[in-house]
């Protein structure tokens, strides 16, 4: 049994958590002030999440247009840049709709990129 | 432009800051061709833009120098030339701010002068006239000099107005030229070569002002040196909580005249300048001792002045003619004929400026250039709208004819697309960010074009065609931007 | 030039000035939105990062999706929404004038909300010396050019201080391909909100130096380094510790200031620590009529919070029009004490029966305290629970309208330490 420190980042309270890891299983959290930050703790011991956000071209036949893009659930920070990758490379051609899947399965992780605004051309 | 090989001007001025273009404004009254070569890729960016704007009225200068002789010359002729060349001009007149017998004694020793120099309505007043007169001037003060005929100009754009006005009769500008040799030939006319084209003239006014020394060694003239005097200079908020309305300096000492609180012509203020002799010509990087200094100075002044009101420090290099007492150095060479210097236009330069060009004009018809009126000389020039100038019913005629004046671009100075637009399609146009702002006042003002740089910066590679990454912030090798993120 | 007339017209189209026409309009006002920009949003546009939202709809959104759901229900309301509309003067009798690409357009309005926002402090205000090539560069104008004008300002960049924006500005960078050296930070602590240095910083492993400050940018053409210091406690750099860092841009996040200009012109007076208007607890400025809210009356740390404020400020604004909104009987004064810079609002009157809400922030980090409210040495709020307070957080503290009853003297706030 050990216990870990963490700085909760789900919201600007920024709890600073005290968690006990057992069985390399979080088995308690102490120092939040919501029951996110349990699960704040257990993913950010298990495998840190992060929302992903960018942008994304969308060709206008003049300038590009940059359409802001997020990952629709975090994501593993790991995959960070590979995810970026696929955001870079990708091209729209057409408006979209806030809250459009852009990018089904980004980097392996079963997440949608998505709009993040409504843009007509 | 381009240069014609075959054609030999009369007279070609090098420098286009504010004593070159006052010459080339000046000697386009006449019958010549002139021609006026600058290296950077504007004009008025050593010196002239980095100044404070006073046009001293001469009550300063120790009589008998070609100072004490010019620079009241030069300031009488400004508010004519203001109308003629539509320049903004503010009237503010000066205060010499005395806190000891001993300044009270410099006061009455500057009225003095200001009397052999010939410099009118200068006045020693009393310490309940200055409180008067401006309330939030320190109450140490036992009393001052008031200069009642002060005005405040932007030498910036004094130089675009002498320049338009010498464009429009004939004279050739060339931008980006930088003189690299000067010769002599048979004939008894000058070769000038630049990195970009050679021009020959007859005569040459040398105002390349820090470089002058530089330009005439090329031409083998070795008579005088010159060193920059650098100086530290703050702008403050339009919004300044304890305003002021007249320009106002301490008693000077020999070698400058003390750190001034100057409201400019467009409502900020500046504070100005430190100044420390340097060697390095190129140096115009700002100090934070200097800012000290100043902030000090100016609450010397004002003791309640605010140092958050400070938008923008900068620095600037004025050219001193070395073992000349401070004064200018403007004859034509004593080895070189028909090569006369525009050198060491030290302060007051802007205020002597015209006074200078006919002094220059007087020495070249002296050196025998033949001076005829200019058949069909115009002696106007417009400037371009001040859109936050004007009434509502003008600012609805010119949205009718253009809609970009109803687009404000710079927030602060309320400056509209219309204007950034006309300013670089004007005779001299903006190429720059910078120049942009120079022209048009956009990004000068509090947020100092945190809001507006990126519009400005797409409004410049529209109207000059080309791409963002190619817009120049200032110099030659400036880029603002490096190309798209993603492609 | 056309005039028209509304109940309520509102200056500026970002967050505080969307939530606060809803709210306006909600009282039955007819209202006008005058927005400078071309579109709706204000700076929530370029704010593409997550974190917006948790309050107002228990959801972490993106700026654009959080601006994108005020401006759907802006679009679904009667409420005329002017774009490429810029207010160049408001009177006291709040007469508003603009101009758009049509000509000059002139307001009567029953009441005014101002909702401007705030702009950066820039390397001008903050004085530091050395070339002054291109390359430097507000972290939110960097944030314009990256997320929306699809420009790279540069290739290798130091950020100076660690307020929310240049946080946000290293993981941008980083993201996008440019290098980030560095944040340093003046101050003993950290500007911004802790979950971004987190977020921002450490996921990255972009260093945070402390106590440390540019001294000199170096460049005369562009940026090629700037040399930079630690600091002694009077935040004045170290001799001999300096050095010398290459870069081609620096971002500057040293703070944010409420833009006011207009509200000057209209005669409002302005709280010299917020920069803001003093107003009163309906938002109201010391100019009757005219209402303020959101950044342009103290800089807010999450934008959930602007949102509440705004919609307090629309409905009062609403009431104010229609002759409703009832005149304070009598003003206390709310003032800031020890640790704690300002408290918004600045008045309030104890005798109306509401709960009182009293914003604030502190000027320096506190490890634990309370806040306490007195009146007149007599105390009429403790806070429960002990906590940290960080100059990055803005508190929120409700006073009961029970407690106020028979105060006289001026409320005064402070943090009481715990040890």
């Amino acid at each position: 049994m050990k216990k870990v420190k963490m700085s909760c980042t789900t919201c600007p309270n920024s709890c600073e958590l005290l968690a006990t890891v057992d069985n390399d299983q979080v088995v308690a959290v102490e120092g939040n002030l919501c029951k996110r930050g349990v699960d704040f703790a257990e993913n950010e011991w298990r495998c840190p999440v992060r929302t992903l956000t960018s942008t994304m071209i969308l060709d206008t036949g003049a300038k590009a247009v940059l359409v802001p893009v997020r990952s629709a659930k975090p994501i593993p920070k790991a995959v960070m840049q590979e995810a970026m990758a696929a955001i870079q490379a990708k091209h729209l051609h057409h408006p979209v709709k806030i809250g459009e899947a852009l990018i089904d399965n980004v980097a392996g992780t079963g997440v949608a990129i998505v709009a993040a605004k409504t843009v007509r051309m | 432009m381009k240069a014609d090989n075959q054609k030999i001007y009369d007279v070609i001025v090098i420098g286009g800051g504010i004593t070159g273009t006052g010459v080339i404004h000046e000697l386009a009254k006449y019958d010549i061709d002139v021609a006026l070569l600058e290296r950077k890729n504007d004009i008025g960016m050593g010196a002239t833009k980095g100044n404070g704007g006073v046009v001293h009225p001469g009550y300063d200068p120790h009589p008998g120098t070609l100072k004490a002789k010019l620079n009241p010359r030069g300031a009488r002729m400004y508010p004519q030339l203001a109308k003629d060349l539509d320049f903004n001009i503010r009237h503010t007149g000066t205060l010499v701010v005395a806190y000891s017998e001993k300044d009270l004694k410099k006061v009455d020793e500057l009225c003095d002068n200001a009397r052999i120099n010939g410099v009118e309505q200068v006045e020693r007043i009393d310490a309940a006239q200055l409180q008067n007169r401006e309330p939030n001037i320190n109450k140490k003060a036992l009393g001052a000099l008031l200069a009642h005929t002060t005005t405040m100009i932007d030498p910036f754009e004094v130089a675009v107005a002498f320049s338009e006005n010498a464009i429009v009769n004939g004279t050739d500008i060339f931008l980006e030229s930088e003189v690299r040799g000067i010769s002599k030939d048979e004939d008894g006319n000058f070769t000038i070569q630049t990195n970009r084209d050679t021009y020959r003239t007859r005569y040459i006014v040398d105002a390349a002002g820090i470089y002058a020394d530089d330009v005439a060694a090329m031409a083998g003239i070795h008579e005088y040196k010159i060193q920059g005097r650098h100086g530290n200079l703050c702008v403050v908020d339009k919004n300044l909580p304890t305003p002021i309305h007249t320009v106002m300096f301490p008693c000077p000492s020999p070698d400058t005249k003390g750190i001034a609180l100057i409201p400019m012509a467009h409502g900020n203020y500046i504070i100005g300048s430190t100044a420390t002799m340097r060697t390095d010509k190129e140096d115009t990087s700002n100090d934070a001792e200097g800012i000290q200094d100043l902030l000090n100075g100016a609450h010397h002044l004002i003791p309640g002045f605010d140092d958050g009101s400070v938008i923008r420090t900068f620095a600037g290099q004025r050219p001193v003619a070395l073992d000349n007492d401070n004064d200018f150095w403007i004859c034509e060479s004593e080895t070189v004929p028909h090569f006369i210097h525009a050198a060491g236009i030290q302060s007051p330069g802007a205020a002597s400026s015209p006074g200078i060009a006919e002094y220059v004009r007087d020495l070249l018809a002296d050196a025998g250039l033949d001076l005829k009126p200019r058949p069909g000389y115009n002696k106007y020039r417009k400037a371009p709208v001040d859109f936050s100038e004007c009434s509502d019913e003008e600012k609805d005629q010119i949205i009718a004819q253009d809609p970009r004046y109803g687009q404000i671009v710079c927030r602060c100075e309320t400056v509209t697309e219309g204007e950034i637009v006309a300013a670089i399609h004007q005779t001299l146009g903006a190429r720059t960010v910078e120049g942009v702002k120079r022209r048009t006042r956009a990004g000068m003002g509090r947020c100092q074009s945190g809001f507006c740089q990126f519009k400005v910066m797409r409004i410049l590679a529209r109207e000059l065609g080309i791409p963002e990454e190619e817009v120049k912030f200032e110099e030659d090798h400036s880029p603002v931007l490096f190309g798209p993120v993603k492609r | 030039m056309k005039t028209y007339q509304y109940d309520v017209v509102v200056v500026g189209g970002g967050p505080a000035g969307l939530a606060a026409a809803l709210s306006a309009k909600k009282q039955g006002a007819s209202v006008a939105i005058l927005e400078r920009n071309g579109e709706l949003g204000g700076i929530l546009e370029q704010c593409i990062h997550a974190g917006f939202g948790l309050h107002v709809f228990k959801e972490e959104l993106t700026g654009p999706e959080y601006a994108e759901r005020f401006i759907d229900q802006v679009a679904d309301q009667d409420i005329d929404v002017f774009l490429n509309t810029m207010v160049l003067d408001i009177t006291p009798d709040r007469h508003v004038s603009a101009i758009c690409g049509e000509g000059v357009l002139h307001f009567e309005a029953g009441a005014v909300i101002l909702a401007m926002g705030c702009r950066e402090r820039t390397r001008g205000a903050i004085r530091i010396p050395g070339d002054r090539g291109a390359g430097v560069f507000t972290a939110g104008i960097a944030q314009r050019y990256i997320n929306l004008e699809n420009m790279k300002p540069g290739n290798r960049a130091v950020i100076l201080g660690s307020g929310d924006i240049g946080l946000i500005m290293a993981r941008r960078l980083t993201l996008e391909g440019i290098e980030v050296e560095g944040v340093y930070e003046i101050m003993p602590y950290p500007n911004g909100l802790y979950r971004n240095i987190i977020n921002c910083l450490d996921d990255f492993g972009i260093p945070l130096h402390l106590s440390t400050t540019i001294t000199r940018i170096n460049g005369k053409d562009r940026v090629h380094s700037v040399e930079v210091a630690e600091v002694d406690a009077n935040r004045r750099p170290i001799p001999g510790t300096e050095r010398e860092i290459e870069c081609d841009t620096v971002l500057l996040s040293v703070g944010l200031i409420p833009e006011n200009e207009l509200s000057r012109k209209a005669g409002v007076p302005l709280d010299p620590v917020t920069k803001g208007p003093v107003v009163d607890e309906n938002l109201e400025t010391k100019v009757p009529g005219i209402f303020a809210c959101g950044n342009v009356l103290h800089v807010h740390d999450v934008v959930d919070y602007v949102t509440a404020e705004a919609q307090e400020a629309g409905e009062k604004a609403a009431l104010y029009a229609k002759n409703a909104l009832k005149p304070a009987a009598k003003q206390l004064a709310v003032k800031a004490e020890g640790a704690v810079r300002y408290t918004v609002p600045g008045f309030v009157d104890p005798g109306d029966g509401t709960d009182k809400q009293i914003k604030f922030r502190v000027g320096a980090p506190i490890e634990s305290g309370v806040t306490v409210v007195s009146s007149g040495g007599q105390e009429i709020y403790r806070e429960k629970k002990a906590h940290r307070f960080l100059p990055s957080n803005m508190e929120i503290h409700t006073v009961a309208c029970d407690a106020l009853k028979g105060c006289t003297a001026p409320l005064t706030v402070r943090v009481e330490i715990q040890e």
